[in-house]
């Protein structure tokens, strides 16, 4: 379902995005490749929740195009995102596994049978080594493990592009890297387009293939600057001197 | 909440030291005694019934209107809350119906049901539909908008949002609107067992209204608070074990 790198996923065409009288972005160009790792870094408030929304198709930009290569509504070519949200967006009335499933009942284009469903989400909870919280509900999970939960419910429909939305911030320093490296080994795994919204510097040098170092500029839209692994600039240092 | 009762009742029975030749409003000291004499029955002739049938009656009365209320109010509320466009067109026909009292029903309840069973249950019914359904589409509609992001990130058609997110997200405070209305419901049958139905609480009260007969009075209305106060706290615990989130 997925190709491999190098097939463009999105295209940014000159994107702009303005909320109420501030401008978030302005005349933004790129594109993301099936596959790809990249993390929006910046401070609190630059915007990069609302870039990740944009990428994810939660937002619609104000100006310029977003296109999206397998947009094809409905069908099992189209563009498909998983999202997994800073608060988990876990609903509290389904234990895990229902939760899970909820994912796979909404999925447009393609019915599974229960026992199907059944199977992709066992499959997915041993990926992410969840299966033993299934029966439970959200309430009775740890921070990590609802975390889990959230990345499972976004994966388990093999969606194109995966958009995480600072997976770690609620996480102590230890599980924070436990976390890292589910993450990192679902996404490898899924082989998914992943977009990664952090203002922890590590974080994104860890997962991202590409960052978007997000700058505040006063009384305008965010700077943005592009840094990919292998070239300077791509170390903590490199970063932490841009970041500011 | 036990001792604030106890304080209460102990207030009451204190006021009685006030007056020596008969309370306008007898404590329990004084018809609880009043009533065991009379063996529990409650009037004379036609019109003689028993404590626990006036207390089902009412309940039963009370029971089968709320949930006419709610079977109608529930589905017309979600029809509200689903669009922007309902919300605005219809949310204010039930803003202004609302604030009727349930007593306002009870000559239209006459014209259509004459005196009975049903000119009750017409008056419950009138009496909460349109604060159920105003509360009902107010506690969707909120849920709705809380959780678009997580509807749109899971691609949940208009009916799914609905029916899978913001209805369960909703239950809680559904069954509190539903709480709140159970309280005005008992307020309504009264009302309606007060136009001369002959059996409930409500005609215990009117009884001994007629037969000046205050200890009776104070028994109804002990009776209602009593058993609209357990009723509440079911529900509240129903509330708590259920509906948790």
């Amino acid at each position: 379902m997925v190709n491999g790198p190098g097939t463009p996923l999105l295209e940014l065409d000159e994107v702009g995005f303005t909320y109420g009288q501030g401008i978030v972005i302005e005349q933004l160009n790129d594109v993301v490749h099936e596959g790809e790792r990249l993390a929006l870094l910046g401070r609190s408030g630059v915007g990069k929740s609302t870039v990740l929304r944009l990428l994810g198709g939660l937002l619609q930009p104000t100006s310029g195009r977003l296109i999206r290569y397998r947009d094809d509504e409905g069908s099992e070519a189209s563009c498909s995102v998983g999202f997994v949200f800073q608060d988990h967006g876990l609903l509290p009335w389904l234990t895990a596994r229902e939760n899970i499933r909820l994912a796979l009942r909404l999925k447009k284009g393609r019915e599974i049978d229960r026992a199907g469903q059944d199977s992709l989400i066992d499959g997915t909870a041993r990926e992410l080594s969840i299966g033993s919280v299934l029966p439970l509900y959200p309430h009775q999970l740890s921070g990590g493990m609802r975390q889990r939960v959230a990345l499972a419910r976004a994966l388990v429909t093999g969606p194109h592009l995966l958009c995480l939305d600072e997976p770690f911030s609620a996480l102590d320093p230890v599980l924070r890297r436990e976390a890292r490296q589910v993450v990192e080994t679902a996404i490898a795994a899924s082989g998914a387009a992943t977009v990664i919204v952090t203002h922890d510097v590590n974080d994104a040098l860890k997962i991202a293939d590409r960052i978007w170092l997000l700058k505040f500029v006063p009384d305008g839209p965010a700077q943005i600057m592009v840094f990919r692994r292998g070239e300077p600039g791509w170390s903590p240092e490199g970063l932490t001197a841009a970041y500011g | 909440m036990l001792a604030s009762l106890a304080v209460l009742v102990g207030l009451w029975e204190l006021s009685a030291l006030a007056f020596p030749s008969g309370h306008p409003f007898p404590p329990p000291s004084q018809f609880i005694p009043h009533v065991l004499q009379s063996g529990g029955m409650i009037g004379i002739g036609a019109q003689a019934t028993t404590l626990p049938e006036a207390c089902l009656l009412s309940l039963m009365r009370v029971g089968v209107g709320l949930c006419l209320a709610i079977g109608f109010a529930l589905p017309v509320a979600i029809l509200i809350a689903g669009s922007r466009h309902t919300y605005r067109a219809l949310l204010p026909l039930f803003q202004f119906l609302s604030p009727i009292a349930p007593v306002a029903w009870v000559p239209l309840g006459l014209l259509l049901f004459g005196i009975g069973d049903g000119t009750a249950v017409f008056i419950v019914f009138m009496g909460v539909v349109f604060l159920l359904t105003l509360g009902f589409a107010v506690a969707i509609r909120r849920k709705l908008v809380e959780h678009r992001e997580l509807a749109d990130a899971l691609s949940a058609g208009r009916g799914a949002r609905l029916m899978l997110i913001a209805v369960p997200a909703a239950a809680p405070a559904l069954l509190g609107v539903v709480r709140m209305n159970f309280l005005a419901a008992w307020v309504a049958v009264l009302a309606g067992e007060m136009t001369g139905l002959g059996s409930g609480l409500g005609s215990v009260i009117m009884l001994g209204r007629n037969l000046y007969d205050y200890n009776l009075v104070a028994l109804g209305v002990s009776l209602i608070a009593i058993l609209g106060l357990s009723i509440e706290l079911l529900l509240s615990r129903f509330q708590e074990s259920v509906l948790w989130w």
